[in-house]
């Protein structure tokens, strides 16, 4: 059997990623079945499974290197209490690691090629590599860190690793305290600290200013244990891994020095990183994940009522559970869901319940990164992430997939699954569109049109948006053209559930609206009547912006309202955008209205429907502590859940922000490059 | 009347006036707009238009399929996805990995790879180490660099008192690794390479690396532990030269 590697975990190019190289000694081939389990359980099914190495997987590339060892099991040494050398049994392995066993040893020790051996395989195997994990096959206590390299046996779990990985990765101190008085000045690692003056303090940041500082102080003569809260009462609920004050004891001295909470993973290897240990982590593996808000989508993933987070970057999503209030991870996955789907830069994501379940699906997918076009559904995997059930490789029978499609998440036909339309008008001689029915575990094609629609002819440039304009349950299709024609187009289709059917056409005009190509679309009940109308918006082809109410009555559209320049509380300009959803929960569709480019400053607005009329509000510039700019994308979605009305998901590159919405627009929530809920203080 | 835009853009003023954006544009009217012409005729929609051209066709749907409706069963473990049969054309990004060896404040070279792809170069100083890379008076390099001295044993979980912690000892020689982007480095440059480790002061650690030299920029915050003051190829182990060669061809 000769040596191999196998990449476990493939994030990224070598020198954009930190890389995690795992290689065995004393595994002979026989043993290597054993080796890869043990590699399984320790690093992926252990390290990457916690808190911070589950959400920053995007950071690492892992290695599995196998070198076949002609020996099981790897030499020996015995040193006597005054460590002189007893004994030397040698193996043949393939890095040539003695174990000694020896605490004052650090359990084993290179045998006389190991660096050149070990080196070697380095060179041999991987591209490149910043940790270095040896597993020996000894089943005796011990391990020996440091330099970027951690020699381990197979006695030892994950959590160990986790600390390790906290000096290795991190540069962080230890937290626990087996010595007496710290015999130096201000340590270096953001960690631990001889300062014990709160306005000056290495993590004052994290410190309420409710709790004591220092925090607890040891009584004199303290030796070999670390000091918890003692300087006046601990408060109810007080967290010793998460709530941050200054207690003395830590970088394994007790008196002295100090350290930020009673119980760190640098202290006891098992609880996660306190707040300070954790965005030390994050910021040293920041610009390897290479994560950012510009992908974000919204939707119930768990059909609690709140809608959740999706985040894509590259070959990575992250799922975040909204509680009403705040997000929290619940999956995060790298290159590859079972099933098997492959992240991929270009991958397209569409929410929808489209099996019906009440929690939403999603369906990627990606016409640019591999040599056919995919579709792709993921559905809830029972354990809060997802799950590839069915995708579709170039085609599915009807339909080609191609470059350009552009899909349509709509109940066509009324059996409470989202389906889908796909329309495209560019890859082939003709346009198509077609009508993807969900059977909850995947689609089929019921229709498909070529070249015309019922009373349509397609061209390139058709503009398609979906909603129920004749209230039967079934959503339609209304399609726009303002610029393949001498005049504008709109369309009403209705569906019957398999095919569609021309209920109306506008040429040219619409009632009380002249169509020009610059019109803009929404579609939502505004009146509340079930039936799915259209708030029309144009800002480049007239003197002054209009805003029309073109309510449906199931076989055509009136106007309920045109706003010529001004909508009561909002002065329209060019270059408004608009959002459409119920933000006051009184079942008639309003309108986020954001204008970022036309003043001097930016404005977010609420037009909230009375029917037949709108009345606006707005906040100018900032939303809290959120500073409203040109590249900020909004995602209308309903995180409170039933405890509030609907809701405004805000982000881009560096922020992600909450914005609660229904009664007026206030932040409830601002992130900054990751999410994260300290209980006190931020990072940054 | 309306208001002009103003040219400071203005603000929003509650129940204002309409804003006029173009006074050359008309308001919006009742009545159809003139038809514009396209290609120099006037085109409308029309049913039973036949298109153009029929070369570049979806295929037919097949009989069968229309109307049924609803896909199979739970898809089986599906094989990964094709990646494209064209292959990208080769990047031109690559760095250096130049493995660096200190031995009683000696540093030397002990071996180089030559590694596809991007480097992501960080840009503040996080550790209590870290090293910087420059051929004559640019920077080509800098990192740093965690843990890079101390030497620790795991706990003796059933030893006596003094051994519940770490068994830690300093390294008085070490490894790193420096990466130096291919582009800003080659064997005609080596003889003007300069690598300098520093340990860095707590004050100084998360500060961002400006342009300059970090001695420069920091100052007292950075303290030198080694440096390599340029590379005579020549006068390197045979293998150490190979590979260099190797990783700078």
């Amino acid at each position: 059997m000769p040596d191999s590697m196998t990449q476990l975990v493939s994030a990224g190019p070598p020198g954009t990623k930190r890389n995690l190289v795992v290689l065995g000694d004393g595994f002979a081939a026989g043993d290597q079945d054993a080796y890869n389990q043990k590699v399984q359980d320790l690093v992926i099914n252990g390290l990457f499974q916690q808190d911070l190495f589950y959400e920053d997987q995007q950071a690492f590339n892992i290695y599995r290197v196998n070198l076949i060892s002609t020996d099981s099991g790897v030499s020996q040494r015995v040193y006597d209490s005054n460590g002189n050398i007893i004994s030397t049994t040698l193996k043949n392995t393939a890095l040539s690691y003695i174990y000694n066993g020896s605490w004052s040893h650090c359990w084993l020790e290179d045998g006389t090629n190991t660096e050149f051996l070990l080196q070697n395989a380095l060179n041999t195997w991987v591209p490149d590599y910043n940790f270095v994990l040896v597993l020996l096959n000894e089943t005796g206590w011990g391990g020996c860190g440091g330099g970027g390299r951690l020699v381990v046996t197979l006695a030892g779990d994950w959590s160990v690793i986790a600390h390790e990985s906290g000096h290795g990765m991190g540069g962080l101190a230890d937290e626990y305290c087996v010595r007496g008085a710290w015999p130096g000045g201000e340590p270096g690692q953001v960690d631990v600290t001889t300062n014990s003056d709160r306005n000056t303090l290495k993590w004052a940041n994290f410190v309420n200013p409710s709790t004591p500082v220092p925090t607890g102080v040891a009584p004199a003569g303290t030796t070999g244990s670390c000091t918890g809260y003692n300087q006046g009462t601990k408060p109810s609920g007080w967290d010793d891994n998460q709530d941050v004050g200054l207690f003395e004891g830590g970088s394994t001295y007790s008196t002295g020095v100090y350290r930020p909470v009673i119980n760190c993973r640098m202290n006891s290897n098992r609880p996660p990183y306190c707040p300070v240990c954790y965005t030390q982590m994050r910021r040293v593996l920041d610009p390897y994940t290479d994560h950012t808000f510009l992908n974000c989508y919204a939707g119930d993933f768990n059909g609690d009522g709140k809608s959740d987070l999706l985040i894509h970057n590259d070959n990575s999503i992250l799922l975040y559970r909204s509680n009403g209030s705040q997000l929290d991870i619940v999956f995060s996955v790298v290159a590859i869901v079972p099933g098997s789907w492959q992240f991929s830069t270009h991958d397209q994501f569409y929410i929808g319940d489209f099996n019906g379940d009440g929690k939403d699906e999603v369906v990627v997918y990606n016409s640019v990164d591999w040599a056919i076009p995919y579709l792709g559904l993921l559905a809830d995997d029972g354990n809060n992430g997802l799950d590839l059930i069915a995708r579709y490789d170039g085609s599915m029978p009807g339909w080609q997939f191609n470059k350009t499609d552009q899909f349509y998440v709509a109940d066509f036909n009324g059996d409470g699954k989202q389906d889908l339309f796909v329309f495209n008008g560019s890859d082939w001689s003709i346009p198509y569109l077609g009508l993807l029915a969900s059977s909850g575990w995947g689609f089929s094609l019921v229709q498909r049109y070529d070249s015309t629609l019922p009373g349509w002819q397609m061209t390139p440039g058709d503009q398609h948006f979906v909603g129920d304009f004749n209230g039967d349950g079934k959503a339609d299709l209304w399609v726009f053209n303002g610029s393949n024609w001498s005049i504008p187009y709109l369309g009403l289709l209705s569906s019957d559930g398999t095919s569609l059917s021309m209920t109306v056409r506008y040429d040219s005009t619409l009632p009380d609206w002249q169509m020009t190509p610059g019109d803009q679309h929404f579609i939502g009940d505004f009146n509340g009547d079930g039936k799915a109308d259209l708030y029309l918006f144009n800002g480049s082809n007239w003197s002054i912006a209009y805003l029309g109410l073109l309510q449906s009555n199931g076989s055509g559209l009136s106007m309920a309202t045109r706003y010529d320049g001004t909508v009561p509380g909002w002065q329209m300009r060019t270059n408004d955008t608009h959002y459409v959803a119920d933000i006051n929960s009184d079942g008639k569709a309003d309108l986020f209205v954001y204008n970022y480019q036309d003043w001097s400053t930016q404005y977010l607005g609420r037009m909230i429907s009375e029917g037949t009329t709108l009345t606006a509000d707005w906040a100018a510039s900032w939303v809290g502590e959120w500073h409203l700019g040109a590249v900020d994308q909004f995602a209308p979605c309903d995180y409170e859940g039933a405890s509030g009305q609907p809701d405004l998901f805000v982000h881009n590159h560096d922020w992600f922000g909450m914005i609660s919405a229904g009664f007026s627009i206030g932040l409830q929530k601002i992130y900054y490059r990751w999410i994260h809920n300290y209980r006190y203080g931020r990072n940054w | 009347m309306a208001n002009e835009t103003p040219p400071n853009k203005g603000e929003q003023v509650k129940d204002g006036p309409p804003i006029v954006e173009n006074a050359q544009l008309p308001r919006m009217g009742k009545a159809a707009l003139p038809e514009k012409t396209i290609n120099g005729s006037v085109r409308h929609m029309t049913m039973g238009a036949q298109p153009a051209s029929r070369t570049n066709l979806m295929a037919a749907v097949p009989e069968h399929q229309m109307p049924q409706q609803g896909a199979g069963g739970k898809q089986a473990y599906q094989p990964q996805q094709r990646k494209p049969g064209e292959q990208q054309p080769a990047s031109n990004e690559g760095y250096v990995r130049l493995h660096m060896h200190v031995a009683n404040g000696q540093m030397s070279v002990t071996g180089a790879q030559a590694v596809a792809g991007p480097l992501v170069q960080p840009q503040s100083l996080q550790h209590e180490h870290a090293y910087e890379a420059t051929v004559g008076a640019n920077r080509v390099a800098a990192e740093s660099i965690p843990d890079l001295t101390e030497r620790r044993s795991y706990p003796n979980p059933q030893g006596g008192p003094g051994q519940e912690g770490h068994y830690i000892t300093h390294a008085s020689s070490y490894d790193f690794i420096v990466r130096i982007p291919r582009n800003a480095l080659s064997l005609a440059q080596l003889p003007q390479l300069r690598v300098t480790l520093y340990q860095i002061s707590a004050a100084a650690q998360h500060q961002p690396m400006g342009r300059q030299a970090l001695g420069a920029q920091f100052g007292q915050q950075v303290k030198e532990v080694a440096r390599l003051n340029g590379l005579r190829v020549e006068q390197l182990p045979a293998p150490v030269q190979e590979s260099l060669r190797k990783a700078l061809q």
